[in-house]
């Protein structure tokens, strides 16, 4: 688990899963042999990814292609498994024309592009670009990393934003989510427990610096560049003065060139934020579209099971 | 068989008895005549009787939509059939407790508007204006409650099919509680002089918001503006688990819009009054009319009031926020 926690800061869902699997451990038989418990163990995780992951995931697309009507416009943000799943189930059913809104540094945006391109017509826009892409959509349709118990949600930064916009224009937003990335935790803003990503991503204007080999500390982002594959884990002493070398602006420049001191200011690539209860209007998940207020009720069924 | 379950509806309905209640005491009864001997059979028979049920023409209905009817049988279904799951009896035993929790369910449902009134009448108080709106018996039998011990009065708006209906309102003239009668569009001007509204529904969708005779979300948004309280008395067996997103949802959901198309003429003879279900054929136009663009008359019978204008619900099981509906039905769907 450790090596996990190393590769990539756990995200509430996945700290779930973790739970699941102590608890799954703490059931075996204390005598079963070795092979015998680790049969069980692995056993129980397949019928969790079957169930809570991939069963779950269609039984959500299922309900959400309900939801989407001909001619409807949906917009959607960034990208996720799930999303891709729900609007490439839906065009096989239904008319709808799509907008992406994506974001810097890790413009996920373009794989719900790739995924769908093909039989979704799709508008695709900066996230500064969405209050006017909004004009034509008919519902919003969002990924989430965690939906906490007071009904808000995480997600990757940018989907707040995106939430609150659509709430303004009293657009539908519909979160889709499995029952597993709920959480009995409750968090009141976005700063108060977030991960940080590499200042670089974002301090970086030049495209073409940061694929000749640039410096990442282990808390790389997995992968959603195309440049993956020339990614260094590199130490990360001071992160700051590593950036020197990318940054571009000429003020910049200036002020940071003078030797490995700190830089004057701090870089702060978050990338999760916290859309509140009132942006949100229905929740999808493998019971069907539940109200955001209802999120600790379904904790608390699902604990009692 | 099939022809008996609609002829027993329409005979309990005409007695007054709210329509998803007739409905479960119909379910009850064909429990009771069952000749099945396994549980599948019971409960193909019973999904069946509900499927004509469901099919059951506006007449029927009594000009409602048929969404409370749907929403009673699925939660009856829901009751009955957990006991079920529980028990390890033999077959005749079962069906005993099947038609016990059958008619227990049909009970509570009946009582449900006397319980609505004990726990809603108290928000009404001495010198009170209160905004009522539809036809629910619901909200009659508050109002009846709460004038046994406050003096208070009531605004009526004219609702569908329009004018004054002085059914309606005579069982508050017999209360001898002060009626004034107003058209829907003087609902703004009046709103002022209202302390609070208070309406029926037809059914409460998952997210806490309500399907109720046109003209109920204008009032809801009215006010809100307004800051006035609006509460709405409604059964729980009306609990669905439809999740609208919008009016056109809802509209398509409930299959209620009434629309026909008339060309404008002359002689106006084909203009529409209410008439029934969906778009009918443009009228032929008469001979000695000029070409005219038809006129779409477009009359939904229902729309849907969003959670967030609603301040609270009265229903049998206590006075509930509308987040809580989605509690209920989780709670007994999950099971």
């Amino acid at each position: 688990i450790q090596y996990l926690v190393d590769c990539r800061q756990l995200s509430k869902g996945m700290g779930n899963i973790i739970r699941y699997i102590r608890l799954c451990v703490s059931k075996v038989a204390p005598d079963l042999s070795e092979d015998q418990s680790k049969t069980f163990i692995v056993s129980k995780l397949q019928s969790f990814l079957d169930d809570k992951i991939l069963f779950a995931g269609e039984s959500i697309s299922k309900t959400l292609v309900g939801s989407i009507n001909d001619d409807d416009v949906v917009m959607t943000f960034g990208s996720s498994p799930l999303i891709r799943r729900i609007l490439s189930s839906a065009a096989k059913s239904k008319r709808f024309r799509l907008v992406v809104v994506d974001t810097r540094p890790l413009h996920e945006g373009l794989e719900t592009l790739a995924a769908v391109t093909s039989c979704i017509s799709c508008v695709y826009c900066p996230l500064s670009g969405a209050a006017f892409a909004l004009k034509d959509v008919s519902k919003v349709i969002l990924g989430a990393s965690c939906l906490l118990s007071n009904g808000s949600m995480l997600a990757p930064a940018g989907t707040a934003m995106v939430a609150s916009l659509a709430k303004a224009k009293q657009i539908p937003v519909i979160v889709a989510a499995e029952s597993y990335k709920f959480s009995d935790k409750v968090q009141l803003d976005s700063i108060v427990f977030n991960e940080l990503g590499h200042p670089s991503e974002i301090l970086c204007f030049r495209t073409d610096e940061q694929s000749e080999g640039g410096q990442f500390g282990p808390q790389m982002d997995s992968g959603y560049r195309g440049s993956a594959d020339k990614l260094s884990v590199a130490e990360s002493s001071d992160v700051l003065i590593d950036t020197t070398d990318m940054i571009t602006t000429p003020c910049s420049r200036s002020s940071i060139k003078s030797g490995p001191t700190r830089a004057p200011y701090e870089v702060v690539n978050l990338r999760y934020d916290l859309t509140p209860l009132a942006n949100i209007s229905a929740i999808a998940t493998e019971t069907g579209l539940i109200p955001p207020t209802s999120v600790p009720i379904l904790i608390r069924e699902n604990q009692s099971e | 068989m099939p022809d008996n379950t609609l002829d027993l509806f329409r005979s309990l309905v005409s007695t007054q008895v709210a329509i998803p209640v007739a409905a479960m005491n119909v379910l009850v009864a064909k429990i009771q005549e069952s000749k099945a001997a396994t549980w599948m059979e019971l409960e193909l028979e019973l999904r069946n009787a509900i499927a004509l049920l469901k099919s059951a023409q506006d007449e029927d209905l009594g000009g409602r939509t048929n969404i409370s009817l749907t929403s009673g049988c699925d939660l009856f279904m829901k009751y009955v059939t957990r006991a079920f799951s529980m028990e390890n009896l033999e077959f005749s035993a079962c069906k005993k407790e099947v038609i016990r929790r059958g008619q227990r369910f049909a009970n509570m449902s009946l009582s449900a508007r006397t319980q609505i009134a004990a726990v809603g009448h108290s928000f009404i108080q001495d010198g009170y204006t209160v905004l009522i709106h539809g036809s629910s018996r619901v909200v009659s039998a508050l109002l009846l409650k709460a004038a046994e011990t406050t003096q208070f009065s009531v605004i009526v708006t004219e609702g569908q099919p329009g004018d004054i209906n002085l059914e309606r309102v005579k069982p508050f003239l017999d209360a001898g509680i002060p009626t004034k009668f107003i058209r829907d569009s003087a609902v703004g001007v009046i709103m002022e002089e209202v302390d609070l509204c208070l309406v029926g529904a037809e059914g409460v969708a998952e997210n806490g918001g309500i399907i109720n005779e046109i003209g109920t979300y204008q009032i809801a948004l009215v006010a809100n503006a307004l800051r006035r309280p609006f509460y709405v008395a409604v059964e729980s067996y009306k609990f669905s688990r439809m999740y609208p997103l919008s009016q056109k949802d809802t509209l398509a959901m409930t299959r209620s819009r009434r629309s026909t198309t008339t060309t404008a003429t002359a002689a106006s003879s084909s203009s529409s009054s209410s008439s029934s279900s969906s778009s009918s054929p443009t009228s032929s136009p008469s001979p000695d009319t000029t070409t005219t663009s038809a006129l779409t008359v477009d009359l939904p019978a229902v729309d849907f009031t969003p959670a967030n204008f609603i301040t609270l619900m009265f229903t049998d099981l206590g006075v509930l926020t509308p987040a809580a509906v989605s509690d209920e039905l989780i709670r007994l769907y999950a099971q």
